[in-house]
């Protein structure tokens, strides 16, 4: 069938935006005269320059990296595709939406409010993966929303206007009863924050980064503390430059030992060593005197230096020798207090200026939790950063594959005719592909390998799925009647296609949005382990399990906590989509 | 539209899609590295390289090539394969390579078949009780499962922790005991040319054993799919006015299910075991690294590896047909089933 909106669209464009203006001046001039819209009005403009300029500048630094790519300062070919130029561009194409959304609420237009309100949320997940400007963004956009849906801003937000909202509202609220009353989604959502707050806290949970390798630490069982010393430093005296000629009589300080501390070291010690500051060569000789008083801080201050001397525990003097001594700390729990004097007739003749001395106790082992592997990785903290790895891959894909995908679908469904041809065969070739086959030969042809090529890999695999389900739905919306409203009432394709289809065929689309994040992780993961993954040493749980399976027989927890997170994470997906399927599902909704 | 005009219809729509593939794969031949790398190998003679590009036409114009390389495929030159340590065409790898893959993957789908029906039943005759809860957390960790960390836990477990402790364990790899037996493949399936040619019970048990841990991991993704679509399309058949009808005649609950239900409930379960099938030969590219299955899959990886280009493009084009081909059966299936679809 033919649509005879083109010819005739152009005209009415115009008229619609000229009957909008003039139609309803008082309400117009209402709307302006509130305090809420200028607020509103001001942050829009904030939000959309920042919004305009940083999105711009993100696809400019890469373009423009891009290019220096190519005049051969260094090979950057697929960042030119990269996950960041996709975001900055939707996130301008969004943005120009959002404008025109946020318009349609001034006006009146229904469905303006929810797409104005999915637009924000999108904006906002998208935000989230950018970091800490975005946290910016969201902060903006978290202000918008407030001022949106306060009751307080029903003075543009006209009473016929809530009246059409309010179905909206409520069956909101009774899809978030339904999902609090089904345990599965709400366990799955629990998980889910929890493995994001994870990979956000990375920095400051993980005890060691991705790529620390500590080769004292070799394949050793979980729960095992560390061997290595060296690392375990708590340093008492450091980096302090000592001039030769003003150096002080001594230094003092503290030294807690707890019980946990005891615990895990089996003989509590205490060295002292010098070293050159700029060269770090250990040969530098020292003359001094070092003390042990089991002495609180506080006590030792107020003390003579007669007093003092009925406390001393310990007493090493070293003259010159380039030092490494050691010192039996006391074997109870307690308070006590290190001191070191310079011993005075050596003093000026053996200290160089860039010295620097440390003195340094074995603080608690860190203990790995979860084992170590082939090069002395901690299993835990691997995991924690690969949590950040696997889930940026995921949202990036599922993000832009939507997106991608479904603008295409819904052209394809809403335009029909040789578009659609066009757009179905071109998917059917996708599907003929299996996923992991097809993302295989993709990373193949970029030959970078790196986490952003599986990422590219798998956008270009996935969209075709967005593109079916969209133009499926898109077809079966097209033919409804309030969609015939809006065309006879004068609005443009693109208005019907993004402010009245897409809303309304948004459900299924982020149910089988949450199940691909599952999904995406399973095949980058798998990817990774039959060997395209990032380069050797990044922290991603594929690639943990493939250094794993060669020491599956000695060593299983290599290979058993990374899959555990990949299983628990893809569940977490799986259960909330499964269980928000059925919740969406009108046929089993009321029963 | 009768059912001859739409499995012509069917064909056609195949056809550009056989055509995007093979240009994405003469396209891959090309980004990944020079297509000359399809015929040449470590041991081609220097000398002769300058008549193989001449030979192939790889100093004509793209357009050409393109249309060479359409022939050559068409007229079963698929390029020299090195992956398998010979220089091998591709066909005659793929020849030899495939039954093991298809046996597994068979084997694979019947435990899939098996348990996941059964499963789907009870799941959706006893809906929010706990078989269905059990048998939904067990599907959906199905779908969410690692395949080759699964097979890593599966060998673990059953091949090296029972052996630890001294129980019968199940082998923890290959297609049969190198050691107790020797085979000489006249088929390619085992477990037929054991019994057939071979006439040895004991290979063709050996056989077995060794399928039955591969055949699982593999099978378990699909079983999960399978017990998902059988238990949706069974609440939505159980719902139906003639099941009701049924009911109310005062028929038994399992004559109800095994007669009237469970077979209108069967048609989607079909397509989506259809669909699997295809799915089963990506899963074999994880299992049969795992388990040091002498298939397709395990060939396809370490070719990549290698970069092995026409045995990539080979496997590529092997696996896109089968999944064509699945799709286009069970698009037929369907139609024969569903009479409206072929009206829609």
């Amino acid at each position: 069938m033919g649509f005879s909106i083109h010819e005739s669209d152009l005209d009415n464009e115009g008229v619609c935006t000229m009957d909008s203006d003039s139609m309803y001046p008082e309400i117009q001039d209402e709307a302006q005269n509130v305090t809420g819209v200028r607020v509103l009005a001001f942050l829009q403009i904030i939000f959309v320059m920042l919004g305009l300029m940083f999105g711009g500048i993100i696809f400019l630094g890469n373009f423009v990296y891009a290019i220096e790519g190519w005049l051969g300062i260094s090979i950057v070919v697929p960042e030119f595709l990269g996950a960041w130029v996709l975001q900055s561009l939707i996130i301008l194409i969004l943005i120009v939406f959002l404008l025109r959304a946020n318009q349609g609420i001034l006006e009146r237009i229904p469905d303006a409010f929810g797409t104005s309100f999915y637009l924000y949320l999108f904006l906002a997940v998208i935000f989230a993966t950018i970091g800490w400007v975005g946290l910016i963004f969201i902060g903006v956009i978290a202000v918008q929303l407030l001022l949106l849906f306060l009751p307080s801003v029903r003075y543009f937000w006209f009473e016929e206007f809530q009246e059409d909202t309010r179905p909206r509202i409520k069956e909101t609220r009774f899809t978030l009863h339904l999902i609090r009353k089904s345990p599965l989604v709400v366990v799955g959502i629990a998980i889910i924050v929890f493995m994001v707050g994870v990979a956000l806290a990375a920095p400051w949970i993980a005890p060691y980064r991705g790529e620390d390798m500590v080769f004292d630490d070799i394949r050793l069982p979980p729960g095992s503390p560390s061997n290595d010393i060296k690392q375990n430093y708590e340093y008492l005296l450091e980096d302090r430059y000592f001039n030769p000629d003003i150096m002080p009589d001594y230094e003092y300080g503290e030294v807690r030992i707890t019980e946990k501390y005891l615990e895990t070291v089996e003989i509590p010690e205490l060295f002292i060593g010098v070293s050159d500051l700029y060269t770090g060569a250990d040969s530098v000789s020292v003359n001094v005197t070092f003390r042990i008083y089991s002495l609180n801080f506080t006590d030792y201050e107020v003390m003579t230096v007669a007093e003092r001397r009925a406390y001393l525990y310990a007493n090493v003097s070293v003259v010159n020798q380039h030092l490494l001594k050691y010192i039996e700390l006391p074997d109870e729990v307690g308070n006590y207090v290190w001191e070191l004097q310079f011993i005075a007739s050596y003093k000026t003749t053996t200290w160089s200026a860039n010295t620097r001395i440390v003195i340094a106790y074995f603080s608690i082992y860190p203990i790995h939790i979860w084992g170590t592997d082939n090069y002395g990785g901690d299993i835990y903290s691997r995991i924690i950063w690969g949590a950040q790895e696997d889930l940026r891959i995921a949202l990036s894909v599922v993000l832009v594959a939507l997106t991608s995908g479904a603008i295409i679908g819904a052209a394809s469904g809403y335009f029909g005719g040789k578009l659609d041809e066009l757009v179905m065969r071109i998917t059917d070739i996708f599907f003929a592909f299996p996923g992991l086959v097809l993302a295989m030969a993709i990373v193949m042809a970029i030959g970078v390998r790196s986490l952003g090529t599986i990422s590219i890999a798998l956008m270009i695999t996935w969209w075709p799925t967005y593109a079916r389900l969209v133009r499926g739905q898109v077809l079966s919306e097209r033919e409804k009647l309030y969609i015939e409203a809006a065309r006879s009432s004068g609005a443009s394709d693109t208005r019907i296609l993004f402010s009245h289809i897409l809303p309304n065929t948004i459900q299924p689309v982020i149910v089988q949005a949450t199940m691909d994040f599952g999904a995406v992780l399973l095949v980058a993961a798998g990817l990774s382990f039959i060997g395209f993954g990032p380069p050797v040493g990044t922290a991603e749980w594929g690639m943990m399990i493939a250094r794993g399976q060669n020491y599956i027989l000695s060593s299983p927890w290599m290979t058993i906590y990374p899959g555990l997170a990949i299983l628990v994470t893809a569940l977490a997906f799986n259960l909330v989509g499964d269980g928000v399927r059925d919740i969406l599902d009108p046929k089993l909704r009321r029963r | 539209m009768k059912l001859r005009d739409f499995i012509l219809r069917r064909i056609i729509l195949a056809i550009p899609v056989v055509f995007g593939v093979l240009t994405i794969t003469w396209f891959l031949s090309f980004v990944v590295g020079d297509p000359l790398a399809m015929y040449v190998t470590e041991r081609t003679p220097d000398a002769a390289i300058p008549g193989i590009i001449r030979a192939r036409g790889l100093d004509q114009p793209l357009v050409v090539q393109y249309f060479l390389y359409l022939s050559s495929l068409l007229q079963g030159d698929w390029g020299v394969s090195t992956t398998t340590g010979a220089d091998l065409p591709v066909l005659t790898v793929l020849a030899m390579l495939f039954p093991a893959t298809i046996e597994l993957s068979i084997v694979a789908m019947i435990i899939a078949i098996v348990l996941g029906i059964p499963l789907g039943i009870i799941s959706a005759t006893r809906k929010d009780k706990i078989p269905d809860h059990i048998t939904r957390i067990f599907a959906l960790s199905g779908v969410s499962m690692p395949i080759f960390w699964f097979g890593l836990m599966l060998k673990y477990v059953l091949f090296f922790q029972f052996s630890q402790w001294g129980l019968p364990h199940l082998p923890g790899g290959d297609r049969y005991n190198y050691r107790a037996f020797s085979w000489t493949p006249t088929t390619g399936f085992i477990l037929i040319d054991s019994l057939v040619f071979d006439h040895n019970p004991y290979l063709f048990f050996d056989a077995l054993v060794h399928l039955v841990m591969p055949g699982f991991c593999l099978g378990y993704i699909t079983l999960a799919i399978i017990t998902r679509m059988m238990r949706s399309s069974m609440l939505e058949v159980i719902k139906e006015d003639y099941i009701t009808l049924a009911k109310s005649k005062g028929l038994k609950e399992r004559v109800v299910i095994y007669k009237h239900a469970l077979r209108n409930a069967l048609i989607p379960t079909v397509t989506v075991i259809g669909l699997a099938f295809g799915g089963l030969i990506t899963g074999a590219v994880l299992t049969e690294t795992i388990f040091n299955w002498p298939g397709l899959g395990r060939w396809a990886t370490n070719s990549i590896l290698n970069s092995d280009i026409a045995a990539i493009n080979g496997f590529t084009l092997l696996v896109a047909f089968i999944f064509v081909t699945a799709n286009f059966i069970v698009d037929m299936i369907y139609g024969v089933l569903d009479p409206r679809i072929r009206f829609g």
